[in-house]
């Protein structure tokens, strides 16, 4: 009874472990459904009831762009892979990977517009994996 | 009877993704040379029928010029021939008639699902995206690129994949 409990907490843990990997992320994009200025266009599989691609845009807006920085930095230590560019002499991410899902950030200087990109599930693996394939050959 | 009509689009798909073998592009071609096939089959037969019959003869006709000459309308038959297996796959997936279902974008803090006014917004969000993988994907090769060199000289794939998923981190 004992193994059958601690089993069907690890298997529950492991579940949400994802989801509270990009914590700050999700909130932060929850946050901004609720924003007048904030864009935001949802693609959702309806069979499988998730959504498949998110992106949420704004410009000019320095406070909420400083939110998202630090939201990306609290999740950092549990992405699978970061990839950041040079921006204005500062680094800033471009990229961020978790298990299932991936965000990206890009950031437009001449229109102060930033884009942040959800990407969940196979969309992502099959773009990795696409390079993986690139690599071995 | 479903189960066939199944088969036949899974193989459009694996055809258009490139995946097919000589014998399965033989059975999409002998399927759609029936008479009778479902309707939300119908917009391929067109397309099939051309990259069967007509293809190859278009391909044939052409004089051989010389080397660049050659070569741009060997890749514009190709890009051709591409672009007609695209426009397919779009009539695949909007045999259901909005692709989009489910789907929503919020503007001013309104929220729209109305296909006809997000279809467009979601097909630019899309490409969008897909750019911006590009992009990063290929910022993610240069990053591994000094490393390259040394990995390729590791004598199996297996060993490969593990030293690049620990260069990642991923190990």
């Amino acid at each position: 009874m004992k193994a059958i409990t601690i089993i069907v907490f690890l298997a529950v843990g492991s579940l949400f472990a994802d989801l509270v990997a990009q914590e700050h992320i999700l909130s932060f994009i929850k946050k901004c459904e609720s924003i007048e200025s904030v864009e935001m266009d949802a693609i959702r599989n309806p069979k499988e009831n998730n959504v498949t691609l998110l992106a949420i845009r704004f410009s000019d807006n320095d406070d909420l762009l400083n939110e998202l920085l630090a939201a990306f930095k609290a999740d950092e230590p549990n992405a699978n892979e970061i990839i950041e560019r040079k921006v204005d002499g500062k680094m800033m991410p471009s990229m961020i990977t978790f298990d299932e899902v991936c965000f990206s950030v890009k950031i437009a200087k001449e229109t102060k517009t930033v884009s942040l990109t959800q990407m969940n599930g196979d969309k992502i693996k099959s773009k990795i994996a696409a390079e993986r394939r690139k690599h071995i050959h | 009877m479903n189960t066939d009509y199944n088969r036949i689009e899974k193989l459009a798909e694996r055809f258009f993704d490139g995946l097919t073998s000589n014998a399965e592009e033989e059975e999409l071609y002998t399927f759609f040379r029936k008479e009778d096939i479902p309707a939300s089959l119908e917009p391929y037969r067109k397309l099939f029928n051309y990259i069967e019959n007509e293809l190859p003869v278009a391909l044939a006709a052409q004089p051989r010029t010389s080397g660049p000459r050659r070569r741009l309308m060997l890749w514009t038959s190709i890009a051709a021939s591409l672009i007609l297996a695209a426009g397919a796959t779009i009539l695949l997936h909007r045999h259901t008639d909005n692709p989009f279902e489910g789907s929503y974008i919020i503007r001013k803090g309104v929220r729209i699902t109305d296909p006809k006014v997000i279809r467009s917004e979601l097909e630019a969000t899309l490409l969008q995206a897909e750019l911006q993988c590009e992009e990063l994907e290929s910022l993610r090769s240069q990053a591994f690129e000094p490393y390259e060199d040394f990995i390729r000289q590791i004598p199996d794939e297996y060993t490969q994949e593990i030293v690049r998923d620990f260069l990642t981190g991923n190990f």
